[in-house]
C-alpha cells in the first residue's frame, strides 16, 4: 500500500467527500479461483455468484483465493460502500490483489440486507 | 504400464532431435560446395537451413513437449481417469487423479512416453521454497513441488529467477501456493481419497 493509498478506514465518501465509517467486515471463500487463475472483476453480480461466507481463514483451502468484504457507511450523507478485498492466504501470510468498490446496491442481496 | 519406471531422459531421442538437423545442415553445405558454384540464390541455402536448424530447436523442442502432453490428457481420458489437477511446469507436465489415486507424467526430454501410474507409489511429497541466507538476505530463487516415485525424484518448479526475491514477495507466495496445492492433491491421490 502506497503512501499516499486509502486505507482500510480511510474510505472518502464520492458525494460529500467525508471520511466513511467502518460498519462491518465479512470474511468469504472464493472457491471457484484457484492459485494463477485469478482476474479481477468489476461487477457486483459476479461476487454475488462466487463468494461463499465463512468464519474464519482457516476454513480456505489451499491455493483457493478468500476475500475480505469491507461495508462503509458516511457519517454525513448515508452514502454506503463495500470493498471487496480478494486475496491468495499462503501458510500465514496473504497475497493481496487491489481491492475492488461496489455500491450497497449491487451486493444488497448478497449482504442479506 | 502402471509398474514402468519413470525415466526422465531419453538419450535417443534427444540424440536425434540435436543431430539431425545439424547432420542435414552439413550434408546440404557440404553438396553445395561439392556439386554447385556456390553463387547466387544456392549461397543462400545454408544460412537458411541453419535458422532452420535453430527454430528446429527451439520451437521444435517445445511443440514435442505439448504433443507429448496433450497425449497424456487423452490416454488419461480414454481410460476413464478424472484430470482434477494438470501443472505445466517447464521440465515437465504432472496430472494427478485424486478421485481414482493416479498420477500422469510426461517429461520434455522423454516426451513420446507418457506415463500413467498410481499415487502409491509417490513415497513422499513436498513443497520446497528454496529459502536461504537469514535477515535483509533472506529471499529464494526457485520454488518447486518435489516428489519421489519409486527412488526417483521429481523435481517442478511453479517459480524460477535468475535473482533472489524476499520470501513475502506475491510471485514467490503463488508459488509457494501452487506447490503446496500440488503437494496436497498428491497425498489425496496417494491416500486414495
Amino acid at each position: 500500500m502506497g503512501l499516499f493509498s486509502k486505507g482500510p478506514k480511510g474510505e472518502k465518501c464520492g458525494v460529500c467527500k467525508g471520511l466513511m465509517e467502518l460498519r462491518e467486515e465479512r470474511l468469504y471463500a472464493m472457491p471457484s479461483v484457484m492459485v494463477g487463475h485469478y482476474s479481477q472483476h468489476e461487477h457486483g453480480k459476479w461476487y454475488r455468484d462466487h463468494l461463499v461466507p465463512i468464519e474464519s481463514k482457516s476454513q480456505i483451502p489451499t491455493g483457493i483465493y478468500g476475500a475480505r468484504v469491507r461495508l462503509y457507511r458516511c457519517p454525513n450523507c448515508g452514502q454506503e460502500r463495500a470493498v471487496v478485498t480478494p486475496f491468495l492466504p499462503v501458510r500465514d501470510a496473504e497475497k493481496p490483489e487491489l481491492p475492488v468498490t461496489l455500491e450497497y446496491l449491487e451486493l444488497d442481496a448478497f449482504l442479506g440486507r | 504400464m502402471e509398474n514402468e519406471k519413470l525415466k526422465k531422459v531419453d538419450f535417443v531421442y534427444m540424440l536425434v532431435f540435436i543431430l539431425a538437423p545439424a547432420v542435414v545442415f552439413v550434408a546440404v553445405t557440404f553438396a553445395l560446395v561439392k556439386f554447385t558454384d556456390g553463387t547466387g540464390a544456392v549461397a543462400m541455402l545454408p544460412v537458411l537451413l541453419l535458422a532452420g536448424c535453430v527454430a528446429w530447436w527451439v520451437l521444435g523442442y517445445k511443440s514435442m513437449f505439448k504433443k507429448g502432453a496433450d497425449k497424456l490428457a487423452k490416454t488419461m481420458d480414454e481410460r476413464g481417469l478424472t484430470r482434477n489437477m494438470t501443472f505445466n511446469g517447464k521440465g515437465s507436465v504432472v496430472v494427478v487423479d485424486a478421485v481414482h489415486g493416479m498420477m500422469g507424467i510426461v517429461y520434455a526430454a522423454n516426451p513420446r512416453k507418457q506415463y500413467i501410474f498410481p499415487a502409491s507409489r509417490v513415497s513422499k511429497a513436498w513443497t520446497d521454497d528454496g529459502k536461504s541466507g537469514s535477515g535483509v538476505l533472506e529471499g529464494t530463487m526457485r520454488v518447486s513441488f518435489r516428489f519421489v516415485v519409486d527412488g526417483i525424484e521429481n523435481r517442478v518448479d511453479t517459480f524460477v529467477s535468475n535473482s533472489k526475491w524476499k520470501m513475502t514477495d506475491p510471485k514467490i507466495l503463488e508459488g509457494i501456493s501452487k506447490a503446496d496445492t500440488m503437494v496436497e492433491i498428491i497425498n489425496a491421490a496417494k491416500a486414495g481419497k
